[in-house]
């Protein structure tokens, strides 16, 4: 007892303030202010003007704010995007498929659609494999397209495909800038070219990747006045044909017959956003006119090839192509059908991709080129994907294959960046910059 | 979905939204408040797009931003806490509630009655959250919500979990429940209509019910599990705004976004992985309190906690980045890709695979909880300073183990394991939290005025130091002492001590009718100073009190 008696002593003498210590109590959460009690700060009118002071510069910015809140609010309480995903489906599910054209560098914007025969008479089901469909498609810039297509797949319960199209296009305002590679684009001249095909295929799909394609066209080009208002067929021979040398071939259009044979390999892992894997594409045609004197052989090789940086992050894309028309005999090779270079590519009949340069910049017998890119993911939310990618175009066209030189070379180098939903890009936007200037491309699409 | 799928979409969309434009949606509630109409799109264009774009045109934001000044939250109280308002309600951080109330969560009722009929009234089939709107014999009406087909218990699971810990925490949710049932359970009410996926109302009928449940995960029993939400009463005027506040309401005199338990949702959400906070997951809704109508502000929605999304489990890039984050989107291109993100790093370690269907992708790797991001940049959110981390820190950390453990099981995951790795995580997320904000802030709490025969003694606890985040009596703290006449102050002492308390010495007091004592920290091993907390003491007829503290902001 005494020794606990000593330890207690010892303790109060060690902690005896604290013990006899007596807290001062105050209320923590009680609702005391700084400032006295919490009322509005300023007064409304205060208020109204000290918000104009702080905020004034944003009021104009207020005015697209507004509205767009009320429209988006609109669009998910009366359910509009769902609305039109399942309109989108009945117009698909009857073979209907609106298109829509987006705006891009040297095009315009557009719409259109594809009419599926065989599901809008609800005979998919007996006619799983065959394919007919027809369509058209209208753009702000003159193009007007009309197609037609049947097409019979897994002949045989194998690859084996054979179908028949036709299609007609009217170009109102095909740029021209004169043949070869030392053209100038001061020299621009534009035609309008009527073209209309008929056309039977007959082709194998194998191995999941190969693919070869045989096919016969009949072909009608005719080449009239473009946008300058007179006969383009004369603008294109007063401004190019110099003096003592023949005219620009096919000036006058033609009827031409072609057979072409092509072979393709593709093991991309996605076509939009390939992160491995690559293509090869080879085609070989004989192409024969009826009224004029065209007549040619045409090789075609492309391939490209896309490799991983240490990471499916980044991605280094490779193609090259070479294209060479070879005349038979005395015959020629229209100017229309020539290899062309210039623009972003990505369409078919249009240039390939260079994209420093215009649409259609250069017209020759050959062609040889080579993109390089480089593309990696910048950002990502959920299935959407943004990837910048920079990019270097280095290609010429040449007549016969001792007309190349290097130094005919012409490069392009830019930049920009692709949106991708679930790996299909829905918006692209690049600039790309050489020699003869900077062109901007708005797309919907890759060029390769 | 196909290239001219979206384009067309697109261009429909567009078309609508120009179409649409015109439209006026602000509701009037039958009471007279101003009711306000939001959505997801809606908040990602204000809140990723516009304000992000406009937000340094606003010159005070540019004016704090260059000068890195921090707006200090004006709802808090002199001792820097925040007093329990129509907002928020100081629950488990002013005094440790029963297990009991923890797993209980908000009661507005006895729960639903899960053995009997279950009446749909309304459906909704489409969206980010599939549900229907039901009532139950006892005619109470609740939000029923299930779990995706391959993720059963994690969508339901992480709303009652997190929904407990909110409520907790002081805000008012709903009070969500986890139900079981049966197919011959839900009746269709007379004229019961849904949107389903063609985003056309209409008329709910058994096939289309038997439709939906057929993509519906089962329990082992072969019962349907949902969480259901208790459907608030009372006049609702839609989704709260994080910035401004309701001219309308008396009781609202601050702006949102200097609102602390709102720019604090900020640490709460990087607790709970709530990578969902936003606007159109809350609500205001009239009620009466002591005989007069008053508007009550909701947190609604948490199946987007955790591992979980609405949608399954969560992407990866979820919590670490906003919807469009263009600082980190910005430094990946410069970088050219070669940086990589931490999520990219953390999905990486995890071997690109979620562990535990029913708890989804939730761990600690690569957190950091000064980097959290919520889907959408809120300037509430943005407004964040140390000393509202610091108070929202100790909040959660007062959550023992025991706690954490017991609000998980509301949860009932049936996988013992997953349910452990969970709790797990949110233990660990906690420190990690509550490390992170003590280290920003001076972390001192608990302070007590002692009066003895030798004077006054100011004690206090250093939060670092309880938890262990830091070794016991090795920090040292550092008082200067500021005398206060009027306004005028001075400095008249300057102290050091390893204890935590500080005596105050009567002839400051005799002298000078107001002290305050600015105290920093200084670490083991470290040579800077924290910031300071600052205690108020006022003399007033002969006897002093602690009048204020303040935690730099």
């Amino acid at each position: 007892m005494k020794r606990y008696g000593l330890s207690f002593l010892i303790f109060s003498l060690f902690f005896g303030s604290s013990l006899f210590a007596q807290e001062i109590p105050y209320d923590r959460y009680a609702s005391i202010w700084r400032e006295g009690p919490l009322k509005e700060q300023p007064s409304k009118a205060g208020e109204a003007l000290a918000n104009f002071g702080k905020h004034f510069l944003v009021y104009p910015f207020e005015l697209i704010r507004w509205p767009m809140d009320r429209a988006l609010v609109f669009v998910e309480d009366y359910h509009i995007d769902d609305k039109v995903d399942w309109i989108y489906e009945q117009l698909k599910d009857h073979g209907i498929t609106p298109r829509i054209r987006s705006l891009s560098g040297g095009d315009s914007f557009g719409g259109g659609v594809d009419i599926e025969l065989i599901r809008l008479l609800r005979l998919k089901e007996k006619l799983p494999h065959t394919t007919f469909e027809g369509g058209g498609l209208w753009t702000l810039d003159g193009i007007t397209e009309y197609h037609a297509d049947i097409v019979q797949s897994s002949l045989f319960e194998t690859g084996l495909r054979a179908g028949g199209n036709f299609k007609y296009e009217d170009r109102r305002e095909e740029h021209f800038y004169g043949i070869g590679p030392d053209t100038s684009v001061g020299d621009d001249t534009s035609y309008r070219m009527a073209r209309t095909t008929l056309a039977t295929l007959l082709g194998y799909s194998f191995w999941n990747t190969w693919d070869v394609e045989g096919k016969f066209a009949f072909q009608h080009v005719n080449i009239t006045k473009g946008e300058d208002k007179e006969d383009g067929r004369e603008i294109i021979d007063k401004i190019f044909v110099v003096p003592g040398s023949r005219e620009i071939p096919g000036r006058f259009g033609d009827r031409i017959l072609s057979w072409d044979l092509a072979l393709e390999h593709d093991n991309r892992d996605s076509k939009d956003v390939p992160t491995q894997g690559g293509f090869q594409r080879f085609q070989f045609g004989f192409h024969k006119g009826m009224d004029n004197d065209t007549g040619y052989f045409k090789y075609r090789g492309e391939a490209g090839h896309f490799f991983k940086i240490f990471s499916k992050r980044r991605i280094l894309g490779l193609r090259g192509v070479v294209e060479h028309h070879d005349e038979v005999g005395d015959r020629r090779v229209p100017f229309f059908d020539m290899s062309r270079l210039g623009g972003y590519g990505a369409a078919p009949r249009y240039g390939d991709t260079h994209r420093g340069f215009v649409r259609d910049r250069f017209y020759d017998e050959s062609l040889l080129l080579f993109n390089v890119e480089y593309r990696w993911i910048a950002w990502e939310y959920r299935d959407f994907r943004m990837d910048p990618v920079v990019f270097t175009d280095l290609g010429q066209v040449f007549g016969e294959w001792s007309d190349f030189q290097f130094k005919d070379f012409r490069t392009s180098y830019g930049l920009g960046f692709r949106v991708s939903v679930e790996k299909e890009v829905i918006f692209t936007f690049e600039v790309a910059r050489s020699s003869e200037g900077t062109q901007f491309y708005v797309k919907t699409k890759t060029p390769f | 979905m196909s290239r001219p799928r979206l384009l067309f979409k697109v261009f429909a969309l567009f078309v609508a939204l120009v179409l649409a434009a015109p439209v006026s949606f602000a509701r009037q509630a039958s009471s007279g408040y101003r009711g306000r109409e939001s959505g997801l799109y809606r908040d990602v264009f204000d809140q990723n797009i516009y304000y992000e774009g406009t937000q340094y045109l606003h010159l005070e934001r540019l004016y704090e931003d260059l000068f890195h000044i921090k707006q200090r939250s004006l709802n808090v109280n002199v001792f820097d806490e925040v007093p329990d308002s129509l907002f928020f309600t100081n629950r488990h951080g002013r005094e440790r509630m029963p297990i009991e109330a923890l797993k209980q969560g908000p009661s507005a009722t006895s729960g639903p009655d899960p053995g009997g009929k279950w009446t749909i009234t309304k459906g909704k089939f489409e969206g980010l959250t599939p549900g229907f709107f039901v009532r139950d014999e006892k005619g109470e009406k609740y939000l029923l919500k299930f779990d995706r087909a391959e993720s059963l218990e994690l969508a339901t699971g992480a709303e009652v979990i997190a929904s407990r810990f909110m409520h907790a925490l002081g805000y008012n949710v709903p009070q969500y429940s986890l139900v079981y049932l049966k197919r011959d359970q839900f009746d269709i009410e007379e004229g019961a209509e849904i949107y389903d996926d063609t985003g056309f109302r209409k008329k709910l009928t058994p096939e289309k019910l038997e439709e939906f449940l057929l993509f519906l995960p089962e329990t082992a029993e072969g019962q349907y599990r949902a969480s259901a939400s208790w459907i608030l009463k009372g006049g609702i005027l839609g989704p709260m705004r994080f910035q401004g506040r309701r001219k309308d309401d008396p009781d609202d005199l601050v702006n949102h976004e200097d609102r602390r338990e709102i720019r604090a949702l900020q640490v709460f959400a990087s607790w709970l992985n709530h990578n969902d906070v936003r606007e159109s997951n809350s609500l205001d809704v009239v009620e009466q309190a002591e005989g007069k109508e008053v508007i009550r502000h909701y947190l609604i929605d948490f199946n987007s906690c955790l591992g979980s999304t609405a949608r399954g489990p969560k992407p990866p890039m979820f919590g670490h980045e906003h919807m469009l984050d263009y600082g980190e989107t910005l430094k990946a291109i410069v970088t050219l890709g070669f940086w990589k993100k931490p999520w990219q790093k953390r999905w990486e370690e995890s071997g690109e695979a979620i562990r535990y269907p029913s708890i989804g992708y939730f761990d600690n790797r690569q957190f950091d909880p000064g980097r959290f991001r919520t889907q959408l940049p809120y300037f509430s959110i943005k407004d964040l300073t140390r000393a509202d981390g610091f108070w929202a820190a100790k909040m959660l950390m007062k959550f023992t183990d025991e706690e954490i453990r017991t609000v998980v099981s509301t949860g009932e995951i049936t996988d013992g394991e997953a349910r452990e790795e969970l709790a797990k995580t949110l233990i660990e997320r906690r420190d990690l939290v509550g490390k992170y904000w003590f280290k920003e802030a001076n972390p001192l709490d608990e302070f007590q005025l002692l009066e003895s025969g030798e004077g006054l003694e100011l004690r206090f606890e250093d939060l670092a130091v309880h938890y262990g985040f830091q070794p016991e009596g090795k920090s040292v703290y550092r008082f200067d002492v500021i005398g206060k006449k009027g306004n005028r102050g001075k400095r008249i002492a300057q102290e050091e001590t390893a204890d935590e308390s500080f005596t105050v010495k009567s002839e400051w007091l005799q002298e000078y009718p107001s002290i305050d004592l600015l105290i920093r920290t200084r670490r083991d091993g470290e040579k800077e100073w924290s910031p300071f907390v600052r205690v108020e003491l006022r003399s007033e007829q002969d006897r002093t009190r602690l009048a204020g503290i303040l935690h730099q902001d």
